[in-house]
């Protein structure tokens, strides 16, 4: 191995706060010291406190130590450390390896003895390990200072309006001919006085007259190209005429489907869908009163036949009980599996709900509906009263009742992700990177998602989404530069014979095929001069540095720079 | 290492298996002398032939320890793993090798136990297999 004659390793040893001080003797310091390539071994307390890290770590830039073996705990709590302070030493962040005697060692083998030759035999194995290091560069590039929103409803207005705001030029892209979307449909916010329509209206006129805003409507996205700070969205109009639009980050908004539930008996005029009971919510003032002119006494709300795992139609009766209850003195009930009002504040509305006088039923059988005199009547057996042993058949006789629609992922989703390179799930939402950390984020770099493309949620929960999304944008564009690390995946062209392997594999959509020109070890007779050779390139920007593509590799052309196959084999002692 | 205790080598990734193995390090439970901790990114990232590496360098046992099916950061970083073993398993059936001694474990990264017990387990096994004949 070449680089193995000229490394220079220093080790730093910790002793954890004592923790290790049976198994790091003075023969232990000895060996350590005599291993091959060591040329410094210092002993600290306690390496995880990152002020004496950098201590240690400055005392280095004076040696010929080109590369740092840390003995002590598990790596995880030594890289972010090493990564900060290790340039301050003038040595390269990615020049260190951890042999963790705590967690591997110590702490896991009771016989002493035992340990210390294990001690030995991890220590000297990562020594080993360390010959193989390469530095890993850091790139940085110019990002562009514009964004791209796909999807012209609520999140999508609101998403652009906020990265607008943010001194962000936003193009969004919507194939209907306006920008509006579902969220109209709704009369009134549950947290807070204003009705939807009017501060929707203002909303969209925000957004319309921005200067940091260019609207495409009308249009279709039909191919994405580039990465990370310089995508390219191609788009065709009605007329079939194509255009290209830049953005360094993409926010995808596109939302879900709704399928109407009037099947059988839910066909009837008293059975009525949610958006048509906000409709008659929306003025204040006026009587509910139904085609005859009498009035509307009694509403029930039948929830959980249809989006069980969806918590908008439980927030929407809660609150929309509470105005028929409070301003049109309606009788209420809501019948339901289960009350879902995990949103800030909803429980404390139920609650005052409940003591307004709304009864909420539970039912574990689906209710049973019949036609009674012009009136819908409804037989349920309740169960919440099931644990003290009592149950209840009840029949509610109502003027309305109001049934959900069924909410399902947009049909057009598949085709939005073969377009985009994410992957979609069976259930036909959009994926995130992270369910519970970075729910924004789709797992390709720079595309970014809220709202009900990745899931259906009650519209004050979405525009929280839209705006986490937003500000998710903004923190990757407000830098204008774009750092990375080169601690990636990369193909050694010459190898390469553009089998397709690894753009297939790669999780990340980080992998491109493209034409090269010289080095044509496939040449052959026909092929034009500028065309004859294809290679796979990784995408830096893009690469999570996974490894999944070096494993499926046949030629073995890709070599993961912070992982290489020689650091494996060294380790396994080869 | 001495001959009573086997010699596993352990391809952990860092999402999951090399954070169980932390783990079990700080909950103090006993595991194996034999046992070499390998950190990989992704179980992806292991190719067949590091598993026939190993067991070419005198590992008695090669065990994969990945993210549950399904919950892989990298999608398919886990099936891969097990289809790659799967091949490995065919070549070690040709050249003699038991197939038990290369196995995978699907464990999500607060399962220190679970890590403990199936190493130990592992070795308890290997044992009864006896050592490597290609020591």
């Amino acid at each position: 191995m070449r680089s193995s004659d000229v490394c220079h390793i220093a080790v730093f040893v910790d002793q954890c706060k004592g923790a290790l001080s049976h198994l790091l003797d003075e023969e232990m310091i000895q060996y350590i010291s005599g291993l091959p390539h060591v040329v410094s071994c210092s002993q600290d307390e306690d390496l995880s406190s990152s002020q004496r890290f950098e201590k240690l770590t400055r005392r280095l830039s004076r040696g010929r130590a080109d590369r740092v073996v840390i003995v002590g705990g598990s790596p995880r709590v030594y890289e972010g450390s090493f990564r900060r302070v290790g340039v301050t030493a003038s040595l390269n962040p990615y020049m260190f390896l951890v042999a963790n005697i705590r967690e591997q060692v110590a702490w896991v083998t009771p016989d002493a003895e035992k340990a210390k030759d294990k001690a030995k035999a991890v220590v000297a194995k990562t020594v080993q390990a360390a010959r193989s290091l390469t530095p890993i560069e850091q790139e940085k590039f110019e990002i562009l200072k514009e964004a791209v929103v796909i999807g012209g409803g609520v999140v999508g207005i609101r998403a652009a309006s906020a990265l607008a705001d943010a001194n962000i030029r936003v193009t969004l892209l919507t194939r209907a001919k306006d920008i509006g979307g579902k969220a109209i449909q709704l009369s009134h916010f549950y947290d807070r006085p204003d009705e939807v329509s009017s501060w929707f209206a203002k909303q969209v006129e925000g957004v319309k007259k921005h200067p940091n805003v260019k609207l495409e409507t009308s249009v279709e996205l039909k191919g994405f190209e580039g990465h990370l700070g310089n995508y390219r969205f191609h788009i065709e109009d009605l007329l079939g005429r194509r255009r290209v639009v830049k953005g360094a980050a993409v926010v995808l908004a596109t939302g879900y489907d709704v399928v109407p539930n009037t099947e059988g008996i839910f066909g009837h005029k008293r059975f009525i869908s949610p958006p048509q009971m906000e409709a008659m919510l929306q003025d204040v003032g006026k009587p509910l009163v139904d085609e005859k002119g009498k009035p509307i006494q009694t509403v029930t709300f039948i929830l959980d036949l249809v989006n069980q795992t969806i918590k908008i139609d439980s927030a929407n009766a809660v609150k929309n009980a509470m105005l028929l209850r409070k301003d049109h003195g309606c009788t209420v009930y809501v019948v339901c599996r289960d009350v879902k009002v995990s949103l800030d504040g909803m429980e404390k509305q139920y609650r005052k709900t409940r003591e307004m006088g709304v009864i909420f039923i539970k039912y574990d059988d689906p209710p049973k509906f019949s036609l009674v005199n012009g009136q819908i009547n409804l037989e349920v057996k309740e169960v919440s009263t099931q644990m003290r042993g009592e149950e209840y058949n009840l029949s509610i006789l109502s003027d309305l009742v109001v049934v959900s629609e069924e909410f399902v992922a947009s049909k057009d989703n598949p085709l939005l992700a073969d377009i985009l390179g994410i992957p979609l799930p069976k259930e036909g939402y959009l994926m995130e990177d992270n369910p519970q950390f970075t729910q924004i984020r789709a797992n390709r770099r720079g595309v970014f998602m809220a709202g009900g493309c990745r899931y259906p949620q009650p519209l004050e929960e979405t525009l929280v989404e839209a705006e986490a999304a937003a500000s998710g944008v903004t923190e990757l564009l407000s830098r204008g530069m774009y750092v990375y690390d080169l601690a990636v995946a990369e193909i050694d062209p010459a190898k390469c014979a553009a089998c397709l392997t690894c753009p297939r594999v790669c999780p990340h959509s980080a992998i491109v095929v493209e034409g090269y020109a010289e080095k044509n070890i496939y040449v052959t007779g026909g092929y034009e001069k500028e065309f004859k050779w294809r290679a796979a390139r990784v995408l830096p920007t893009q690469c999570y540095g996974c490894g999944v593509c070096v494993g499926s590799c046949p030629t073995k052309a890709i070599t993961l720079k912070h992982l290489t196959d020689t650091e494996i084999s060294l380790r396994l002692g080869g | 290492m001495e001959s009573s205790s086997p010699r596993i080598v352990a391809f952990c990734c860092d999402r999951s298996g090399y954070v169980a193995a932390d783990m079990a390090g700080q909950l103090g439970m006993a595991l194996p002398v034999g046992l070499e901790i390998i950190r990989v990114p992704c179980a992806g990232r292991i190719d067949a032939l590091h598993m026939l590496q190993a067991l070419e360098n005198g590992a008695d046992g090669v065990l994969i320890v990945a993210c549950h099916e399904e919950n892989c950061q990298s999608l398919t970083g886990n099936l891969r793993a097990k289809a790659r073993m799967g091949y490995v398993h065919g070549i070690m059936e040709k050249i003699g090798l038991e197939k038990e001694r290369l196995e995978i474990c699907n464990l999500a990264s607060n399962d220190g136990a679970k890590f403990a017990e199936t190493v130990r387990k592992k070795s308890e096994d290997l044992e009864r297999l006896g050592p490597s004949p290609i020591k």
